[in-house]
């Protein structure tokens, strides 16, 4: 059973492509396997300013060791890292 | 006998074939002894293709060892050095390359074709690629001739004030090496240092650090990074002494770098601050995480290099505290009427001693506004030139000094300093907007976030779609987070932008 206030995965998407798109404008188009990590667009700062933003945005509640280059890689890793800290 | 140093590459004297280590940058090392030869090599080059005592000589290069040799071979030209940072942009590169009129560039093979672009149409001697310089087999062991004194420029460093574009703030031998001198000092940086530089050499604070390692003959490490974690591993596997950094960097160790609290570092000596106030809360947990290291923070600006450092045991006791004159120097406090400003009364930060600059490099209304006689001493009677910071500080009982804020429209975001006006100079080239305003809010990670209050040209555009033409032309720390559109601007009385309100208006509730 879905809750009212569990987002699925269509809906947590397109707030981070949306969110990503906007701060940094750099990356173009964003589509779920836009890079980021390797980007030049997001610098070291942006990737603190992402998780930040996953944690206000979806009441994520981030541990240390999920800051991990293998989460922050794409749009579909950090929706996959929401998802699983929602779950 | 050896001389005393009074020219920048005089640091290198006596490295004649040293094997000491100088400089890592990722896989490579250069020792001491073959950056001399880099260092004479270069400035041989310098001089084959026509470079005059005094010329200024604009360095695109990233951080690498041949940006560190390309710096002290320009003083061996006795040319004057202008490194550009890595992050600008073709507008910006040829703006400081025209502003300074410099005779050669120092590039690498692959930005020339870019670097060419930006500056077609300038008169220039040559471009020179760091690949066809090559190392003096054997530099001379002696006093080599000089073509230059220590009162001679050395370096022209680009800052942002509060309009305009970026100005050129012009630094002697004696500034950088009283600079380098200083800091040794109360750092305490001997031959054993080991200091990883992640800051560009275009800024002050980053070039004092090279500066200083030569000076002592101890090594840097040079270093970029993208995650937090990164730094930390740096910091761990090449043993790290030292390490320098704006706010921005400490947020980052502190909110994004895991590693740190399960990470040793017994080689961490001190780190230092500079480039912005540490949130109070950013320098606990830094002591918390890392209880072994001194926490030195410090304010400067490019204009007088280095001004002002809190020792480490005060850190605990003032946490938000730049702290006191670095030695050698003075710093007051002066109020708008011109008097010294009593204990806590806000006042601008004046600094005196040899390391106030030189002023801006062809400005000499704005470098009359910033270099004035000294206050309370007048020339007839040996007073000097002052440096007015125009930062508003607060002297407490005890003579530490608190920053308060800018007395203008300058915006400090992850230690960079914006004009307002060059950011709203390439949103108007957009043609979206009737008028455009820039100021800074108050962010908890950057010091102060880049935001743009807009009247729309006609029907209101796609802000996104804006931003991306804007980070074209603008380095990443330049471009606004976000366009805010509005149907009028607020004007002061004589009908300008009255910027202080619309910063008002909006600090009031950012607080989220």
């Amino acid at each position: 059973m879905t809750t009212d206030t569990a987002m699925d995965t269509a809906a947590i998407g397109g707030a981070i492509r949306q969110y990503l798109q906007e701060r940094f404008p750099m990356l173009g188009t964003v589509d779920n396997e836009t890079p980021l990590l390797g980007s030049a667009a997001i610098d070291s700062l942006g990737f603190l300013e992402i998780v930040t933003f996953l944690e206000e945005r979806f009441g994520a509640v981030l541990d240390d060791d999920d800051f991990d280059a293998d989460n922050l890689k794409t749009p579909a890793t950090l929706i996959a890292l929401v998802q699983r800290k929602l779950s | 006998m050896r001389r005393s140093a009074y020219l920048l590459h005089h640091l290198l004297d006596g490295a004649v074939g040293e094997t000491r280590t100088a400089i890592v940058d990722g896989e490579r090392s250069l020792s001491y002894g073959d950056l001399l030869r880099y260092v004479e090599g270069c400035a041989d080059a310098l001089r084959a293709h026509g470079l005059t005592p005094g010329e200024r000589v604009a360095i695109a290069l990233p951080k690498s060892i041949e940006e560190c040799w390309a710096i002290f071979g320009v003083s061996r030209a006795a040319g004057v050095f202008v490194p550009i940072n890595a992050l600008l942009k073709p507008a910006q590169v040829r703006h400081i390359v025209s502003d300074c009129s410099a005779s050669i560039i120092i590039t690498r093979r692959e930005s020339l074709d870019t670097v060419r672009a930006a500056l077609e149409g300038l008169s220039i001697k040559t471009i020179l690629c760091v690949e066809d310089i090559v190392p003096r087999a054997m530099p001379a062991t002696g006093v080599s001739r000089e073509r230059a004194v220590g009162e001679d420029l050395a370096a022209i460093l680009y800052t942002s004030g509060s309009t305009g574009r970026p100005k050129g703030v012009m630094l002697s031998h004696r500034n950088l090496l009283a600079g380098s001198r200083i800091v040794i000092q109360y750092l305490g940086i001997t031959e054993k240092e080991r200091i990883l530089s992640i800051l560009p050499f275009s800024f002050d604070y980053g070039l004092n650090q090279l500066i200083t390692v030569v000076q002592q003959r101890a090594v840097i490490v040079l270093f970029s990074f993208r995650l937090g974690d990164e730094i930390v591993r740096a910091l761990r596997d090449h043993a790290i002494t030292g390490l320098a950094g704006v706010p921005t960097i400490w947020a980052i160790l502190t909110k994004a770098a895991p590693s740190l609290a399960r990470t040793r570092l017994p080689a961490l000596r001190y780190i230092t601050n500079s480039g912005g106030a540490v949130p109070s809360e950013t320098t606990r947990r830094l002591r918390e995480l890392i209880p072994d290291t001194q926490i030195f923070l410090m304010y400067g600006l490019t204009e007088a290099f280095r001004s002002t450092f809190l020792p480490p045991d005060q850190v605990d006791v003032r946490p938000t505290s730049i702290g006191r004159a670095i030695p050698e120097c003075e710093v007051f406090a002066v109020t708008a009427d011109g008097r010294r400003a009593k204990p806590g009364e806000p006042g601008i930060l004046v600094h005196r001693g040899p390391t106030v600059s030189l002023g801006y490099w062809n400005r000499p209304e704005d470098t009359a506004k910033v270099l004035r006689p000294n206050p309370f001493v007048p020339a007839t009677q040996g007073g000097d030139i002052v440096c007015y910071s125009g930062d508003l500080v607060i002297e407490d009982e005890e003579g530490y000094f608190s920053f308060v804020g800018r007395a203008d429209a300058m915006i400090k975001s992850s230690g960079y300093r914006i004009s307002p006006s060059e950011v709203e100079e390439v949103l108007m080239a957009t043609g979206a907007f009737r008028q455009v305003a820039v100021i800074g809010l108050p962010d908890p990670l950057v010091g102060q976030k880049v935001h743009a209050v807009a009247v729309a040209r006609g029907e209101q555009g796609d802000a996104a779609a804006i931003l991306q033409a804007v980070a074209e032309k603008l380095p990443a720390f330049m471009v606004p987070r976000a366009i805010e559109f509005v149907d009028g601007l607020p004007t002061t009385p004589n009908g300008k932008i009255d910027y202080p309100l619309l910063a008002q208006q909006r600090s009031a509730h950012a607080g989220g």
